[in-house]
């Protein structure tokens, strides 16, 4: 059963006087059944969020059709229904500060039509319920990632749109988020299509990717293993340095090359080339390099390849 | 939306601001003050007036000062919903809540509402409790009585039913220009000064600072009547002065219907129209131009 379908959706917004309108979202299709957890991913600005943001009526499509388990998001008939099955849920998602948490909570239940109490099992479970009666202006960026969740939750949908949920929260509260997720129930059976930046996340949550590419076209639609079955490379060999080198020593190594500052990349397709690029390592860089760490090519390296080697 | 399902999330919004509200205690004791100084300072300026000059030179049938006061008394029922109303969308962009309310059916026209419902509840408070006493207190202390001389010369208790219904037209229409000007903020920044100049507009024409009925020699014979006949604000100011300030008997009720409410329902719906079609408009391109959320 198809849960998101979008067609041939194109979205563009005003250029400015006199000036043409500028095409974010040209032509995307796709669908997403049942069930399924999928990821928008692509580089900066090839209009992740705003597809993300059409598909949940934020914006108007300039073309195309976007249906939540077969209704019409733009028709006003099946507007409203439509909208019931879904939450959406960013980081620009704020809260009014002076407000309790039960207030907070009592309010989106009457906007959502649920008793607030449905969300308790789970403010129970991230340790929000202990401060039920606290003002939110006291609230972390964590609790606040959490808060969002809750709310998402107590509408009890039947597909979630997530907008990078866990942007600008350290390691430990993303993972907290993150696991909270993966141990829910509800989230299993939840149809998930998300925008996300970090392949970490991604790689946690989802099964499917949705590539975006520049021009807001979609580059391919696949699963998360075919996505890596793709990248001709298997593992990594990461250098750390103890001082500086050239670039082109560095490239002397082998190629591909991803650099940041004292931190080298190096792409191996299967286990000879790691012991190759080991012994070069060795060889031409000898007592610069501090340590190096061999591992398997992970979603952030394919995102890395995709976007800087193709 | 279901009407059962609108009113819970309408009563749920306007709760939720009378509940921020209530947490900026510094806005609310400010707000009292700024009224108490106005009172203060048009009762100085209107006795003064008065002292010198003879109402009939300024075109109306009542000392300044009440003029002025009834003004006050009228303005101050209205005008903070107005700038609350105007402002809300901002806010709650600036909260982030449009895009989650609006994907969850509450339009924005219901937060609007919201937000003027709860500041009209906050500022009838504020009247009724502040601003009416201490106008009382300010009439007894000039020798007034009401029901018989002073500011509430003409004011019984049989005409407050009919006061009330004007009073709550009055908020209909203040609605609607709310609804109106705050519309521009779906596709526009920082519509402030342009909300302030409706109001100071509403206000001067009103005879919040000076009644306009002396400015026929500026303004063209015939302006002031026709402003007072059309623009419902007005015309229902000028009712409340005609009922409170002039002591003796009222017209009859086909005389108040024809002279005031009549205009004021042609006015309210006209602006109603307006208002509405321009929403329903904005709102549309909103979501087209992307501007839903970003103010």
């Amino acid at each position: 059963m198809q849960a998101v379908e979008v067609e041939n959706v194109v979205k563009q917004f005003p250029g400015g006087w006199r000036r043409p309108p500028v095409r974010i979202i040209d032509d995307v299709s796709f669908t997403v059944e049942k069930g399924q957890h999928v990821a928008i991913i692509g580089p900066n600005g090839c209009g992740k969020t705003t597809l993300l943001r059409t598909i949940a009526t934020i914006y108007r499509p300039d073309a195309g059709k976007v249906r939540i388990f077969g209704q019409d998001v733009f028709n006003w008939r099946q507007s409203e229904r439509s909208r019931r099955a879904f939450a959406f849920i960013s980081p620009a998602l704020n809260f009014q500060a002076k407000l309790t948490l039960r207030q907070t909570i009592e309010f989106f239940a009457t906007v959502l039509q649920k008793p607030p109490e449905t969300v308790v099992p789970f403010l129970k479970r991230t340790g929000l319920y202990a401060m039920w009666d606290r003002r939110l202006e006291g609230f972390s960026e964590g609790q606040k990632a959490m808060l969002r969740l809750a709310i998402a939750f107590l509408k009890q949908p039947r597909v979630l749109f997530l907008d990078e949920v866990v942007a600008n929260l350290d390691l430990a509260r993303r993972e907290k988020v993150i696991g909270m997720l993966e141990e829910m129930e509800a989230f299993q059976d939840l149809t998930l299509l998300m925008v996300d930046h970090d392949p970490f996340v991604v790689d946690r949550l989802c099964e499917r990717i949705l590539v975006l590419k520049e021009g807001g076209r979609v580059h391919k639609f696949t699963s998360l293993h075919e996505l890596m079955d793709e990248v001709p490379y298997r593992f990594t060999v990461e250098v750390n340095l103890k001082r500086d080198i050239d670039d082109k020593l560095a490239e002397k190594v082998a190629q591909p090359l991803q650099r940041y500052e004292m931190t080298l990349r190096y792409f191996a397709a299967d286990e000879q080339a790691v012991h190759k690029i080991s012994r070069r390592v060795l060889k031409l860089l000898g007592e610069r390099v501090q340590d190096y760490v061999t591992a398997p090519v992970s979603l952030k390296d394919v995102y890395y390849l995709m976007r800087e080697v193709n | 939306m279901h009407p059962v399902h609108y009113a819970k999330v309408l009563k749920g919004a306007v709760k939720r601001n009378l509940q921020v509200d209530l947490n900026y205690k510094f806005q609310l004791v400010t707000d009292v003050i700024d009224m108490l100084l106005i009172i203060v300072a048009f009762t100085v300026l209107g006795a003064f007036v008065d002292d010198a000059a003879d109402p009939g030179e300024l075109g109306i049938d009542y000392g300044l000062q009440g003029f002025l006061l009834m003004g006050v008394l009228f303005w101050a029922l209205y005008q903070r919903a107005y700038e609350d109303t105007v402002a809300a969308l901002p806010e709650e962009a600036s909260r982030g809540t449009i895009g989650f309310l609006v994907t969850n059916n509450v339009s924005l026209s219901t937060l609007l509402l919201a937000r003027n419902i709860a500041s009209m509840v906050k500022t009838l408070l504020t009247t009724l409790f502040i601003v009416l006493p201490v106008l009382l207190v300010v009439d007894l202390a000039q020798g007034g009585m009401p029901g018989q001389r002073g500011l509430f010369a003409g004011f019984g208790l049989g005409d407050l039913p009919l006061i009330v219904g004007v009073f709550l037209l009055i908020w209909v229409f203040m609605l609607m220009v709310s609804l109106l000007v705050a519309s521009l903020n779906i596709v526009s920044k920082r519509i402030t000064p342009f909300a302030n100049m409706v109001v100071t507009a509403l206000k001067v024409l009103s005879g919040y600072y000076f009644p306009i009925e002396a400015m026929d020699g500026y303004l063209g014979t015939g302006v002031a009547l026709w402003l007072k006949t059309h623009i419902p604000i007005i015309t229902g100011l000028v009712f409340l002065r005609d009922m409170v300030l002039i002591p003796g008997p009222k017209p009859g009720f086909g005389v108040l219907w024809n002279t005031y409410l009549e205009p004021m329902l042609v006015g309210i719906l006209v602006t109603g129209v307006v208002a509405g079609l321009l929403y329903k408009y904005l709102e549309r391109k909103a979501q087209s131009w992307g501007t839903l959320e970003f103010y």
